[in-house]
């Protein structure tokens, strides 16, 4: 019992440990590997909890709660990280030059620890630990490649993570155990005792600081602003955990210690739903006009997240009502979940295709990509998969979670709510324009830029088409996860070969049997003749870079974006402010740590930005209080072997005169 | 057993509406554009001529890509199934899900198709048509979207069975009829709104590259297409002020309604075609924009009761 999730966590240490092999790749494939060793047993652990029943356990003198809702996170985060720790095998010899592997290997293993012990400890103090850890390890991630702006990004995701998340959730630690009073009764169980009796506003202080942290995490707007740079700077196989599972542990957050610890009430998840419908609007729409593989993205998992938040926020709102709504309300609360394990399948998969083609091209700006599809086929199609996962097309994962949380925001009868699944409906086509773009320029069409670009290696395909595999196999039975993910008790109807809830059914079984027959068969009775091959058609020009012959990235929805001009520019004030707030937060480190450090080359340097820390030779406080010592000690060092008798002697004397001189004046 | 007989018999005759009508309607277009225009016009079959000749022709291979080839049959299976979804009389040929989001899913992924059909190859004009065939959608979804929301709140539930079992008329589901018309008219890709394909500025946009059987392949899949979201408007208009079709005889009235009001709506739509012209695609979105918030101002008259 249990014993899964311990043997996760040795091979998390082994693999950590095995950072310390000296060659760079073979450091960083055993420590991958044995990250993949993790991953996989905390996919046992699912199913040994998914067969068991819940259980409580201690590793290491930690509580450990492994209930239903853990479970559906351990699952994401098992998923998540077998593919990505597989891809990571090969992917990870890119970082050649940084040479550090074993940087990668405990903080990539701490890092996927720590979040399997952030959704099953069952203490506040752990929680919080876990936390910081998740955190700091992800932080040293964003920054492995050390480049400037990499480096600046890393910064700027942990001070962000700072001020938004490790702030409040102290505080919120602080406010639970004034509450139960004694730190060996942190407890779940105990604070929600104790809240059970606390007055209003303290569970309003506790649930709003708790709610502070995990909307920063999720990227939930207003705290949107570091997402994009963020993944975008961290090694892809990287960001797909981060943006695959990192953002769902704060969904579990949002679910465990707001929702079942201090409770909901039809104002929170309305303020839930709508947040998500904002976020999911914005984080869309700014996806849209993004041209970089890896930070468009990052977008669409902000925008992803708010579909969540989103189904969440409506089962929030709807449950307390009690009676028919309360069961479109679970049904929501289920659509959100499913939308999360779909969204960490899909968007795991996108980032890992963008870092095959990075891997073999170098880079992931789509103005510069094309014509990929032929060269790197099963990476296409991989990407093509998770492509209509993720916009929503039949008969993929993501269709169905999303038209569920259509399903249950339309018949909510409530405005607030159809508004969210109207603004949902609508972004799913945002979702596809942004996702056509992604596919079409960097596998459609023919470059001869690339026309050497090989196939990428065996592992990183497997790691790509365990999740592009799974987007069609969840989405076509969606009976294989349901059970794991019902959670809300919600009354869907489900079978192998129908979904639904009431009267609304889909049958993605018979879908796609129909489809298959209906494409095979018009495809065998008239199937394709070719006669001769052409060029395409380019008008006659005489001298055209055939390369350039194409729309590029940025053109491709212009006319949509200009005429949508207003929608961003009031976003991006919004955008300023969260940017500006970390701005003057790094200045107040900087203004801090100027008393504390000196610029040894140009002593008088002013610090004023955090390149002026990295360009220079810096000596910190401690350092230069121990200087002084440290250099009479190297002085005596030097000295002493060449010391005489009489020297000795002259010196003894000279301190017991001394002593004895302060011992007459005392 | 009878009643399977019945069914059966809907159910074909659903099948060949599917399959034989949809280039009879573009004749009847092509017919009274012309008589608008003072030309004699085509025969009636002249669509299904021209089909038949493109079938009869090999392609040219513009690239080896596997997309290319495979894209347009999977744009009229798309189109065939979102039709088979529809009703005809009481009778829908294939439930796999009776609802408008699926309805309106599948019908989408004839422009997936197209669109990345577009994109696989390397030329500036289909990449320009496939971008615009996605701004168009990008426009014209929030206006969908409006509409599951006014059909969901009206008849308390998203399954089409449902909505003609119970809608009832308000003045804010009038105004969605017509919201709903303008939808599928520009989504079908009509005249002023033929801005993806605009044979004489982007040589047909994503379908440039295509000839013989594979363009002969796609157009069928988009006349099927433009069918589909027709009848699907004219079931929604009539369907649910019929009361229950239980008995066969009324269903084959209802099916001969449809099929008439169908046929009776293509002149219409082609004198539009015919009077109007081209709209750049900044326009459209901007119409479009437009037609969005009078949607949500829709919608919230719907949950205001009225």
């Amino acid at each position: 019992m249990g014993m899964f999730l311990e043997y996760a966590l040795g091979a998390f240490i082994i693999g950590g440990l095995l950072g310390f092999i000296k060659d760079y790749k073979a450091s960083v494939k055993a420590s991958s590997f044995m990250a993949l060793i993790g991953s996989l047993a905390l996919l046992g652990e699912v199913y040994n909890v998914y067969i068991n029943g819940p259980e409580k356990l201690s590793i290491y003198r930690i509580p450990i709660n492994i209930t239903a809702t853990s479970n559906v996170f351990l699952l994401i985060i098992g998923i998540v990280g077998t593919a990505a720790s597989l891809y990571a095998i090969s992917y990870m010899d890119i970082f050649e030059r940084t040479g550090k592997g074993w940087v990668y290997a405990i903080a990539y293993n701490t890092f996927l620890a720590s979040m399997a012990l952030v959704v099953t400890v069952n203490s506040m103090e752990y929680f919080v630990m876990s936390w910081e850890l998740m955190t700091l390890s992800s932080f040293i991630l964003v920054f492995f490649s050390e480049k400037t702006r990499d480096v600046n990004a890393s910064v700027k995701y942990y001070i962000t993570m700072h001020f938004l998340d490790t702030i409040p959730l102290f505080l919120a630690l602080g406010t639970a155990y004034s509450l139960v009073g004694s730190f060996d009764k942190l407890g779940f169980d105990n604070i929600a005792t104790a809240l059970a009796s606390a007055p209003a506003h303290t569970k309003i202080v506790f649930a709003g600081l708790l709610l502070i942290a995990f909307m920063a995490k999720a990227g939930i707007v207003p705290f949107q602003f570091w997402v994009a740079e963020t993944y975008r700077a961290a090694p892809t196989s990287v960001s797909a955990v981060m943006a695959g599972a990192m953002e769902k542990v704060a969904l579990y957050g949002l679910i465990v210690l707001v929702w079942k610890l201090v409770g909901t009430t039809y104002i929170l998840g309305i303020a839930i739903a709508l947040l998500g419908a904002i976020t999911l609007t914005v984080g869309t729409l700014y996806a849209l006009r993004e041209t970089n593989a890896k930070r468009l993205l990052a977008y669409h998992s902000i925008g992803q997240m708010g579909y969540i938040w989103l189904g969440i926020g409506i089962g929030m709102a709807l449950i307390p009502k009690g009676g028919a709504l309360a069961a479109i309300g679970a049904l929501g609360a289920f659509a959100g979940l499913f939308h999360a394990l779909n969204h960490a399948i899909f968007k795991s998969s996108l980032f890992l295709s963008a870092g095959a083609v990075e891997y073999r091209t170098g880079t992931v700006e789509l103005e510069e990509l094309g014509g990929l599809g032929k060269h790197m086929k099963w990476t296409a199609l991989a990407a093509l998969f998770a492509s209509l996962a993720i916009a929503g097309v039949p008969p993929f994962n993501g269709f169905i979670s999303k038209w569920l949380i259509y399903v249950s925001g339309y018949q909510s009868k409530d405005f607030l709510l159809a508004f969210g699944a109207l603004l949902a409906a609508f972004i799913s086509a945002a979702t596809l324009a942004s996702f056509v773009k992604f596919y079409g320029t960097q596998f459609g069409g023919d470059m001869k830029k690339y026309k050497d670009v090989k196939e990428v290696p065996g592992t990183m395909l497997l790691g790509q088409w365990i999740l592009a595999g799974l987007t069609l196999l969840i989405g076509v039975f969606p009976g294989t996860v349901t059970g794991v993910l019902n959670v809300f008790n919600a009354p869907i109807k489900d079978g192998l070969y129908r979904i639904g809830f009431g009267s609304v059914l889909f049958s993605p079984v018979l879908f796609v049997v129909l489809l298959a027959v209906l494409i095979l068969g018009l495809y065998l009775s008239f199937k394709p003749e070719y006669g001769k091959e052409a060029k395409p058609w380019d008008c006659g020009t005489t001298s055209l870079n055939e390369d350039e012959y194409r729309i590029n990235a940025e053109g491709y929805y212009i006319k949509y974006e200009e005429k949508i001009g207003s929608f961003y520019r009031f976003s991006d004030w919004f955008y300023m402010v969260g940017e500006g707030v970390i701005r003057y937060i790094v200045k107040a480190y900087l203004w801090i740590a100027s008393y504390f450090v000196k610029i040894v080359d140009t002593p008088y340097t002013k610090i004023e930005t955090l390149d002026d820390l990295r360009k220079g030779q810096v000596l910190n406080a401690d350092e230069e209080v121990l200087k002084p010592l440290i250099r009479f000690l190297r002085i005596a060092c030097d000295v002493l072997p060449g010391i005489r008798l009489g020297t000795f002697v002259v010196i003894a004397l000279i301190v017991v005169g001394a002593v004895i001189g302060i011992l007459m004046t005392l | 057993m009878a009643l399977d007989i019945v069914k059966l018999g809907f159910n074909l005759a659903g099948i060949l509406i599917i399959l034989l009508l949809p280039p009879y309607l573009d004749g009847i277009a092509r017919r009274v554009k012309a008589r608008l225009q003072y030309r004699r016009g085509p025969p009636l079959m002249q669509t299904w001529y021209d089909l038949q000749k493109l079938f009869a022709l090999p392609s040219v291979r513009p690239t080896k890509s596997t997309l290319f080839t495979w894209a347009p049959y999977i744009a009229l299976a798309s189109a065939i199934s979102a039709a088979l979804l529809l009703p005809y009389g009481n009778v829908v040929p294939v439930d796999f899900g009776f609802n408008l989001v699926v309805f309106f899913y599948v019908i989408l992924m004839v422009s997936v198709a197209l669109m990345f059909a577009g994109l696989s190859v390397q030329n500036a004009f289909s990449h320009l048509g496939s971008a615009r065939e996605m701004q168009i959608i990008l426009t014209v979804e929030p206006l969908i979207a409006v509409l599951y929301g006014v059909l969901a709140y009206n008849a308390g539930s998203l399954s089409i069975a449902d909505i003609i079992a119970n809608l009832h008329l308000t003045p804010s589901l009038i105004l969605t009829y017509i919201l709903l018309a303008y939808a599928l008219y520009v989504e079908s890709g009509f005249v002023p709104f033929d801005i993806a394909e605009a044979e004489q500025e982007v040589i047909g946009g994503p379908l440039a590259e295509y000839s013989g059987r594979l363009l002969g392949v796609f157009y069928y899949a988009i006349h099927i297409k433009r069918f589909a979201l027709l009848w699907f408007f004219v079931s929604l208009l009539t369907l649910p002020w019929l009361g229950p079709i239980d008995t066969p005889e009324r269903a084959a009235l209802v099916l001969a309604l449809q099929f008439i009001l169908t046929v009776s709506f293509y002149p219409i739509i082609a004198a539009l075609e015919a009077t109007n012209a081209r709209l750049r695609i900044d326009h459209v979105v901007k119409m479009n924009t437009r037609a969005f918030f009078a949607g949500v101002i829709i919608l919230a008259m719907a949950f205001m009761g009225w």
